[in-house]
């Protein structure tokens, strides 16, 4: 397919694909996860062959009679939170009576 | 390297090459919005809290929540964008921004892209020029990292999912000053209109600055973006930095100094700007319209009661203060140094005080007698004790002590003046008496006064006024002796 | 002779716990011990908790008020939060996690005394057709124990099926609770978009997602509908208007069903057709006028769906890092990323997920990637649009469509497992109706002969946005008339 087909799939595009998901795939592990991608994408080409022109796209069936002006939003009230343990004891390395989430260090990475 | 700052144009000429440099600055602020519970989730919103003791199944993302917009946090972005005289949008929505880091516990952002809920509008600077908005968006905060703590990074998710609203400026700016400017009436409009408190010491107001510079007339520069400004005086002395710094870089025409786009941390202590050694380019943020949330409309009758809770702007406040009560202008500025203050200094004067002299007496005593003065005080309080000064019945001292007293047992002030007997006397017989009982024995003054030496009276100010027990105007007092001279 | 428990539907069940003829404590005692026994037959469920199931079985016991599903065990699928049970989606990502809150679904059935039993089997984050996607095991049929029971609400229908729970929630995006109805004999219930409240439910496929029942009966599916619908605060997308009143239809005179053409052409054996055959003569009988209408885009569903639900659920699982719960790799060789925490992430996902969740995680992120995101996640979700309005051109033409639920009765395991595309078309008749936010109804349809084996096969009604009770009542007198409510189940007779 030309490279400048919107549609052609690269290999190098799907492995940037799953860096960005942070996946880490070893070599041979990324070539067939990409390769079964490429495989699918390939089938679902055929949708291109529709029609779009001036249809807005639709990313979710909210019904769009009902009034959502005023009843989707919550009031200013404070709620009680959980309290710190029930929800820091999930994490994989929870030590009891902790104030912090500790994570691997993050330097590096901030945006 | 030291260029020189132009007088006639904003400017700066670099020594060695002779060259003039523009600088082209934009602004994107963050101010957490004044509501008392989060964007998506019912946390309280507030500052100093035991860390994550502020947090729910919403805002640590577990499995299954959903996020519910916060109505109140919607007002007020609407509010604060026609307050900056924006266009708001019939109907808005928010977009996924994605990206993993340990403060965002859903891998994406809750923000909007495409289509903010606000354009267009801006900030006229004192010199009349316009900075204009771009746009204005809402989105919700991350919580905090701290990597200073050991060998790992700690979270504190307290943060995360508080309302911000995000603004941008076109690049408009041009110096550091303007900047700093802009700033400091983004808040005021903003503080005013009750939209957030915008205390940088919370971090409520946070700065984000996009620098580049140019030859006059040239194509924009590579702009470069710096982080961690946490006062105006850093946002000021980083563009300061980063002019010198850029045109250093530009002028020595080595390859390996050449301005790459990239994010800038400020280190105040060392007072220059770090790269922070990031991909190059913009990150991929994949955004995707929020499917958890409807779209919603923003009805013009939904706009004009945010545009009714304005009030007037602080600058309209203080041209009329100046004009109409011929307050000072740094009196003004002070009055108006908060929405609380300036409405407070307004309900005196409405409750009978006169203007200037409350204006005065509120700055220079009711402020400084201690922090939380106006909580303790009722405006027709301060009224009633201005009034009773500027007619003469009570001196200035005796009315900073009646202040303390009001501000101590929250007594009435003209009980406390009854209470004290701190009434000034203004019977002129009897400041008569006591004139004429400060004259007795005087001849040699009084010689001097009918001789033409009216200053000699002075003297005998003191001791009348000692008479008097302090409850006579000194000026009446002397006004007094000096026409008893005369008639006698 | 008195019945056995496990041969009552839920309605039946609930009102002698009601009346006091049947013991809570009974049941529950028998459910659970029926279940521990055949668990390592089906693999249905993930997780039991018998001993808080009895607790609260002898609570529900004392009690004086008695709700709609008094004292009725339930088994809900293991991507609904229940406080205090594990919720694991199947996956190794998430094993451990027990939710600090319940599903609003959850509580307000609770509240009308079901009790929980523990949470079922399913394909990985509900990604897969056939309950083989699962971490910990596929889960059996329990009408041939060498197929699969259809998934991704594998373990849900075989609970239902294997009559260890009258009653089961599973979740449906583009098809998972009415293909496993279809292929284990069950009626099963997708609600319009937006009908149930999503809170607790582990997001997949945020605008295609739906919490959705399974039964032996059509009318325990509608009271189960009855008890989760309604308004939630906890939901924005949940709908704010009521659930309307019962439809009252004895039969169908004086409605029009319209028969899609390319949903019958979809069929890809004779059995098949003839089973359906006999629905839309059933139909007939039932009084009802039959037109045939076109719907074109049906063979675009799939791709339609699988762009859109893959470019969501990326984004859904981003929040799956190791750090706030779920697993957290232990050892890790980094490689290319900045910091000890972006390798942290990246080994955690990658050993946490499995290899289709991984697939669709790929596919999702790369089709909202920049440069790609307007070729393959706008355009199909113009397509959508295209896909909903020819559904509202259908409703022109009639009050319901009916249609087959699947193109092909329950597969053998391990047939299609290493074939995603051959996996995605089974759910090449569900995918349009999910796309367009409509509430359908599996019904029980005759069983088909396929390899020699008699299978279950599913018909389902597509109604209109908000006409959930008409599904539901045209798919109780299809049933009805075609005899198949009574239908034998060969698990009924196995004893525990």
């Amino acid at each position: 397919m030309p490279m400048s087909d919107p549609h052609s799939v690269r290999i190098s595009d799907l492995r940037n694909a799953a860096q960005l998901a942070r996946l880490d795939l070893a070599e041979d592990e990324a070539l067939a996860l990409c390769g079964e991608v490429a495989r699918i994408l390939e089938h679902f080409t055929t949708l291109q062959a529709v029609p779009v022109t001036g249809v807005e796209p639709y990313y979710t069936a909210v019904d769009a009679s009902e009034d959502r002006s005023s009843a989707d939003v919550r009031p200013d009230e404070v709620q009680a939170s959980l309290p710190r343990a029930a929800w820091l004891d999930l994490a994989p390395n929870a030590r009891a009576g902790e104030e912090f989430l500790r994570v691997p260090k993050a330097i590096g990475d901030a945006l | 390297m030291n260029l020189v700052r132009q007088v006639d144009t904003t400017a700066w000429l670099s020594p060695q090459t002779g060259q003039l440099w523009e600088l082209v600055i934009g602004l994107e602020v963050h101010c957490q919005l004044a509501t008392q519970s989060k964007l998506f989730c019912g946390c309280a919103v507030e500052f100093g809290a035991a860390p994550n003791t502020r947090v729910c199944a919403v805002c640590s993302a577990q499995p299954g929540s959903l996020p519910v917009l916060n109505g109140e946090a919607l007002r007020l972005a609407v509010r604060a964008g026609v307050a900056l005289g924006c266009s708001i949008a019939t109907h808005t929505h928010f977009d996924r921004k994605h990206y993993f880091y340990c403060d965002l516990p859903k891998g994406y952002q809750i923000s909007q892209a495409a289509r903010p809920f606000c354009t267009g509008g801006g900030v006229r600077l004192r010199s009349g020029k316009l900075v204009r908005l771009q746009r204005i968006h809402l989105e919700e905060d991350a919580g905090k990292a701290i990597h200073d703590r050991g060998a790992e990074t700690l979270v504190d998710l307290n943060r995360a999912g508080v309302p911000l609203i995000e603004s941008v400026t076109e690049a408009d700016l041009a110096a550091p000053e303007e900047a700093v400017e802009y700033l400091a009436a983004l808040k005021e409009t903003l503080q005013h209109a009750g939209v957030s408190a915008c205390d940088m010491e919370k971090g409520e107001l946070r700065c984000d600055v996009n620098v580049s510079v140019r030859k006059p007339g040239a194509a924009y520069g590579t702009k470069v973006e710096i982080k961690n400004l946490n006062s105006f005086r850093f946002v000021a002395a980083a563009i300061e930095y980063e002019l010198q710094r850029q045109v250093a870089a530009l002028e020595s025409g080595d390859p390996a100094q050449r301005i790459v786009q990239e994010t800038r941390l400020w280190d105040t202590e060392q007072g220059v700007t770090r790269s922070m050694r990031t991909k190059e380019g913009a990150a991929d943020y994949r955004y995707m319209p929020e499917p958890d949330l409807p779209e919603l409309q923003l009805p013009a009758s939904f706009v004009e009661r945010e545009r009714s809770m304005l009030g007037e702007p602080p600058a309209e406040r203080r041209a009329r203060w100046q004009h109409r009560w011929h307050l000072s202008a740094k009196d003004a500025e002070a009055l108006t140094h908060t929405r609380e203050l300036a409405d407070w200094f307004e309900a005196a004067v409405r409750a009978g005080a006169p203007p200037k002299e409350c204006a005065s007496f509120l700055l220079n005593e009711v402020l400084t007698a201690q922090p939380d003065s106006l909580s303790l005080l009722l405006p027709r309080q301060v009224a009633s004790l201005v009034t009773m000064v500027a007619a003469g019945e009570v001196s200035h001292a005796s009315a900073r002590s009646v202040l303390r007293v009001t501000l101590a047992e929250g007594t009435e002030p003209e009980v406390v003046v009854q209470q004290h007997g701190l009434r000034m006397v203004l019977d002129t017989r009897q400041i008569e008496d006591w004139c004429r009982q400060a004259l007795v024995g005087r001849e040699a003054i009084i010689a001097d006064v009918k001789a033409g030496k009216a200053a000699a009276v002075n003297a005998l100010l003191g001791p009348a006024l000692k008479l008097a027990a302090g409850k006579a105007n000194a000026a009446v007092v002397r006004e007094t002796l000096l026409r008893l001279i005369a008639e006698s | 002779m008195r019945t056995d428990w496990h041969r009552l539907d839920a309605t039946q069940l609930a009102h002698e716990h009601q009346s006091g003829a049947r013991s809570v404590v009974d049941t529950i005692a028998a459910c659970c011990a029926r279940t521990q026994r055949l668990q390592p037959r089906w693999n249905a469920y993930l997780a039991l908790d018998c001993e808080r199931a009895l607790a609260r079985a002898h609570t529900l016991e004392r009690a004086v008020t008695r709700g709609r599903l008094h004292g009725v065990p339930i088994a809900v699928k293991a991507n609904l939060a229940v406080k205090g049970l594990e919720s694991s989606c199947a996956s190794r990502m998430l094993a451990g996690w027990r939710a600090p809150y319940s599903a609003t679904v959850v509580e307000r059935l609770e509240a009308e005394g079901a009790v929980v039993i523990g949470t079922t089997n399913m394909d990985e984050y509900a990604m897969g057709s056939s309950g083989e996607s699962s971490a910990f095991g596929a889960t059996r049929n329990p009408w041939d124990e060498t197929r699969a029971p259809g998934g991704s609400s594998s373990g849900s229908a075989a609970a239902v099926a294997g009559h260890l729970v009258p009653l089961a929630l599973g979740s449906d995006t583009g098809g998972s609770v009415r293909q496993p109805a279809a292929w284990c004999g069950l009626a099963g219930f997708k609600p319009t978009w937006g009908r149930i409240s999503r809170y607790g439910l582990v997001a997949y496929a945020s605008s295609l997602d739906c919490v959705a029942p399974l039964a032996r009966s059509v009318r325990d599916l509608e009271l189960a509908l009855e008890i989760m619908a309604g308004p939630d605060a906890r939901d924005a997308t949940c709908s704010h208007s009521v659930l309307p009143a019962p439809v009252h239809y004895k039969d169908l005179e004086g409605l029009v069903l319209g028969i899609p053409q390319e949903w019958r052409e979809a069929l890809t054996d004779g059995p098949s057709r003839v089973a359906f055959e006999a629905c839309v003569q059933a139909a007939r009988a039932a009084g009802a006028r039959l037109v045939e209408v076109s719907l074109p885009l049906t063979r675009h569903a799939v791709s339609c769906y699988y762009l859109l639900a893959t470019v969501e659920a990326a984004s859904n699982l981003a929040r799956f890092d190791g750090l706030r719960y779920g697993m957290r790799a232990d050892d890790y060789s980094g490689r290319g990323h900045n910091s000890s925490l972006a390798v942290s992430i990246a080994a955690s996902r990658t050993q946490g997920f499995g290899s289709e969740v991984k697939r669709r995680i790929v596919l999702g992120t790369y089709a909202l990637s920049a440069g790609h995101a307007d070729a393959w996640h706008a355009h199909a979700a113009k397509v959508r649009t295209l896909v909903c309005r020819e559904f509202d051109d259908a409703w022109r033409q009639c009050d319901a469509l009916l249609g087959p639920t699947t193109p092909f009765p329950a597969i053998r395991l391990g047939e299609r497992s290493h074939d995603p595309l051959a996996l995605y078309a089974c759910d090449a008749l569900t995918t349009p109706v999910s796309l367009a936010g409509l509430p359908a109804a599996s019904l029980r349809a005759p069983l088909v002969l396929h390899d020699g084996v008699q299978l279950p096969s599913g018909a389902q009604v597509v109604t209109q946005r908000g006409a959930d009770r008409l599904s539901l009542r045209i798919a109780e007198v299809l049933e009805a008339q075609l005899g198949t409510q009574a239908l034998p189940s060969p698990a009924a007779e196995v004893e525990a």
